[in-house]
């Protein structure tokens, strides 16, 4: 439909019909989306910090940890797992946000938005590319993880979800990548503005140890942590724990934090990003 | 010939020779370094500078011990204590790191050849980094030891092994510049370098006495966790910070940092001569 429309059309009196437009902004999405993925594969820095750092950050951590904190590697291994599942995303989504801001100070934003394309396509394609990087980090550090005693212990249907929870929980650290590279002036800054809220997260969360081992004034904070939530509806998913309940927080967190982080990337977005 | 430049201070000759012009001497090694040092000293004024010297080290620490504190007290371990030496090793890390991370962009941008056409010293451009790293390793281990004490850790070995906790701490820093610095300018793509060198960092890190007592690894293990560099400097630093049996540890620590030092500097020099 839209390749047999002519450039000039889109642009002219008696555009396309609503439904025909829709159609355009998944289409044009899908094209951003292959070249983030395409850039993203051919930067060493984006594979490392996404896939090797946290897949090298699990088997450190099992060797050091897993013995004094988590009691054996084997029984460490389930728990960590998802955490560091949820941390690639959260940690990769730096990179999306270094990606993006490159763009943004390269003029490539703002050359998009003059090009005759829907306008949300460059910030779902960018999301969307962020949720593929999240789910190829998930395979490869279960599959790491499964030589270390990680196992699917609730069947092909917990499995599946564990995959779902990762990428669904991922598109808040990929649209809190796209709301600071396009607001970021230094793309130098973004490491330090993204890499502290994470870091917090990270560290306050159930999946390095279970919330009763926490100090007492740290428990409100990692129970009410959304990584925890993912850790603990993860857990529930591959080893054994309540589901419904974490599954309700988890739930009510990404919608809750989309809602958020999009709309400021789109604000940001609607006011154009040039300097 | 010996001629007359402003701004330069007396005891610094400016002699020119075949058309060159060149500073020699002590004097004006310090002089040249200093330069370059105050410029340096420039660049960490800003925010995420300042977060990679402070805010990180901090939130590193009071992360590893919110995960470890009641696991290190079940075996009789007091985790601020323990832990204080090993994100110290951490800091020294982060500013080795961003040390390089500034070598790359001096060399990208052609500040390090520019420089060698100037009459400075040519030591000034080295001075000024080392001087630099020094600076900021100072800073984040004085917040880590402020932030520490808050939770509890002492220097029970009084104020001279105090001091040479610091030293040791300082040692580990430039001798980890080193390395990264001469990767840096021997490689073909600098800015490439400083994006993987977290690669090394974290095995070399978590894998070592700083987190866990050699038994808590698995048994194949253990002839790294025990000998790695990283591992000898942390239990010199712990031993100096707690007092007991130092001297072991320390001539340790010592001579496999001193044997580094050399073959870092050896080939970071080599590489900085060959930078156009």
């Amino acid at each position: 439909m839209t390749a047999t429309t002519p450039l000039t059309g889109s642009a002219a009196p008696g555009a396309p019909a609503d439904g025909a437009r829709d159609a355009g902004t998944a289409a044009s999405a899908l094209i951003v989306a292959a070249r983030f993925w395409r850039v993203f594969t051919r930067t060493p820095v984006a594979v490392v910090q996404s896939i090797v750092f946290p897949t090298l950050l699990l088997l450190t951590l099992l060797a050091a940890f897993g013995r004094t904190v988590g009691g054996s590697v084997d029984a460490y291994a389930e728990r960590l797992v998802p955490q560091l599942v949820i941390s690639a995303g959260a940690f990769g989504a730096i990179v999306t946000g270094i990606l993006i801001n490159l763009d943004r100070n390269s003029g490539l934003i703002d050359r998009l938005r003059s090009l005759p394309i829907a306008r949300p396509a460059y910030l779902l394609g960018a999301v969307l590319a962020d949720a593929v990087r999240v789910a190829v980090a998930a395979v490869v550090i279960v599959a790491v993880g499964h030589l270390f005693g990680f196992r699917f212990d609730q069947g092909v249907l917990g499995a599946v979800a564990f995959f779902g929870v990762a990428v669904a929980f991922g598109t808040i650290f990929g649209w809190f990548a796209v709301w600071t590279g396009l607001r970021a002036a230094q793309t130098e800054a973004i490491g330090s503005v993204m890499n502290g809220p994470i870091l917090m997260l990270f560290f306050l969360s159930t999946g390095f140890i279970p919330v009763e081992g926490f100090p007492a004034a740290a428990q409100p904070f990692v129970r009410a942590n959304p990584l925890s939530c993912a850790v603990n509806l993860m857990l529930g998913l591959t080893e054994s724990g309540p589901v419904l309940v974490p599954m309700l927080q988890t739930l009510a967190w990404i919608v809750g934090l989309v809602a958020l982080l999009s709309s400021l990337a789109v604000r940001t977005f609607r006011r154009g990003v040039a300097r | 010939m010996t001629v007359a430049v402003p701004g330069v201070p007396p005891g610094v000759e400016t002699r020119v020779e075949a058309g060159v012009a060149r500073q020699r001497g002590a004097r004006a090694a310090v002089h040249g370094g200093r330069l370059v040092l105050d410029r340096n000293l420039k660049l960490f004024r800003n925010p995420a500078s300042m977060a990679g010297m402070i805010l990180f080290p901090l939130i590193f620490f009071l992360g590893f011990n919110l995960i470890m504190t009641r696991t290190l007290d079940r075996i009789g371990i007091e985790a601020a204590q323990f832990l204080m030496p090993t994100v110290v090793v951490q800091a020294m890390f982060f500013t080795a790191m961003s040390s390089a991370f500034y070598t790359a962009a001096d060399r990208t941008s052609g500040l390090i050849g520019r420089l060698r056409t100037l009459p400075l010293h040519p030591a000034a451009t080295i001075l000024g980094r080392l001087g630099a790293d020094v600076a900021r390793s100072l800073v984040s281990i004085a917040v880590l030891v402020v932030a520490a004490s808050i939770l509890g850790f002492r220097f029970e070995a009084g104020p001279v092994a105090a001091v040479g906790f610091v030293l040791v701490a300082l040692l580990f820093s430039v001798t980890l510049a080193a390395g990264f610095g001469g990767w840096v300018l021997g490689a073909a793509d600098p800015t490439a370098v400083t994006q993987v060198m977290s690669v090394p960092y974290l095995p070399l890190l978590m894998l070592s006495t700083g987190f866990a007592p050699v038994e808590g690894f698995p048994g194949w293990l253990h002839p790294f966790v025990r000998w790695q560099p990283v591992s000898l400097t942390i239990d010199a630093l712990r031993a100096l910070a707690d007092g007991g049996a130092t001297t072991v540890a320390l001539l340790r620590a010592l001579a496999v940092l001193a044997v580094l030092l050399t073959v870092f500097v050896v080939l970071a020099s080599r590489a900085f001569r060959r930078v156009s």
